[in-house]
């Protein structure tokens, strides 16, 4: 299977080359997409020299356009998976060989690594949990899943989600809003365990204003998603 | 326009524009950022309609002569709120717009110097010969 790992990455110059180094460990046959998103720092020029492919942005648009432009590269280049791994070091990219493994052998379209399915300690801001449960509840009941990491943004997928999220994928906090439309379209989600780093490179760029902002702004969004018709995806 | 005329002025007002915002989220010609503060402000406009004590606490403290000047006033702020941020977006998008363009013309310019890398070579462009 074709596959590509894309990292967006937003100055993480510190660990990019780390990152990518696991990656090639973790997933020695895949291709390596790292997309800067307009990063002030040398991430860029760092992830060029370890030999992987770099999408430069013009400037900063945040995760969701970052993500969607490396589905975009590879929709057009024929991938048949495709994974995200954060270029923070927060994702363990030896855990990405379980997820591919689940998506060769199950019938579903997407694996996520989820932080709370039992296995690792991962501790964040009481805040943060709140938001992550809340967003479980709401899906759980809007569209009878049990997801229980709807913001986690390690993950991989198939043609078939590539396709979908290559054409339309929200911007801002995008994985929850990404899940409803996965189910809408009648896609298969799945969740295995797997542990997260604290962030290693980097600070993290919410506050609590924005945070309200997300939360609400989200919540809408998925809402709108059961407003819209059903998309069939066929790849 | 007597008083309980405004109230349901204010509540077609508001629900119509509520039902307009979700009419074009839901064909995607709106996004839900820029939705959100319409649908702030209507809900606001439609809870002052239907509740009049905020605009009778209006008349009393801010001295305004009668509730339908207060309710008129609010939806006037309401909307001078939603154009400011409009404003406010337009300035940055055309600040992307402007880089996206000249990101462009630079691709342009690699992109025809590497399909002739030989004649470049050769040409150079400097004004001398």
């Amino acid at each position: 299977m074709k596959m590509l790992v894309i990292v967006p990455a937003f100055n993480e110059a510190e660990v990019i080359e780390s990152v990518i180094g696991e990656i090639r460990g973790g997933v020695p046959q895949a291709d390596i997409l790292v997309v800067n998103d307009g990063s002030t720092d040398e991430t860029s020029q760092k992830a060029k020299d370890q030999g992987v492919w770099v999408l430069d942005l013009p400037f900063n648009m945040g995760i969701g356009s970052t993500f969607q432009a490396g589905l975009i590269f590879a929709k057009r280049h024929g991938y048949d998976y495709a994974a995200q791994v954060d270029g923070d070091g927060q994702h363990d990219p030896r855990d990405l060989a379980r997820l591919v493994l689940t998506l060769d052998k199950t019938k579903a379209d997407m694996i996520v690594g989820s932080r709370f399915l039992g296995e690792g300690d991962f501790s964040s801001t009481m805040p943060r949990r709140q938001g992550i449960r809340f967003f479980s509840w709401l899906l759980n009941l809007l569209f009878r899943t049990r997801v229980t990491d709807p913001t986690s943004g390690f993950r991989v997928m198939n043609q078939r989600a590539i396709e979908l999220f290559s054409e339309e994928y929200p911007s801002d906090y995008p994985e929850p809003e990404a899940l409803a439309m996965a189910y809408r379209s009648g896609m298969k989600v799945m969740e295995i365990p797997c542990t997260m780093q604290a962030r290693r490179g980097g600070v993290s760029s919410i506050n609590f204003a924005r945070a309200c902002y997300y939360m609400v702004k989200v919540t809408l969004a998925i809402l709108m998603t059961l407003v819209r018709p059903r998309k069939k995806v066929l790849v | 326009m007597n008083y309980q005329n405004i109230q349901i002025w204010g509540v077609v007002f508001s629900v119509s524009l509520l039902a307009l915002t979700f009419w074009f989220m839901k064909r995607r010609w709106l996004q839900e950022k820029y939705a959100l503060v319409w649908i702030l402000v209507m809900f606001v406009i439609l809870f002052v309609s239907l509740r009049s004590s905020v605009l009778w606490l209006m008349v009393t403290i801010l001295g305004i002569e009668t509730p339908s000047n207060a309710l008129y006033l609010m939806a006037l702020a309401g909307l001078v709120i939603i154009s400011y941020s409009f404003s406010i977006i337009h300035s940055r998008q055309s600040q992307f717009y402007r880089r996206m363009a000249q990101e462009i013309a630079l691709m342009k310019f690699e992109i025809e110097r590497n399909q002739n890398p030989m004649k470049e070579a050769e040409k150079g462009n400097s004004r001398e010969r």
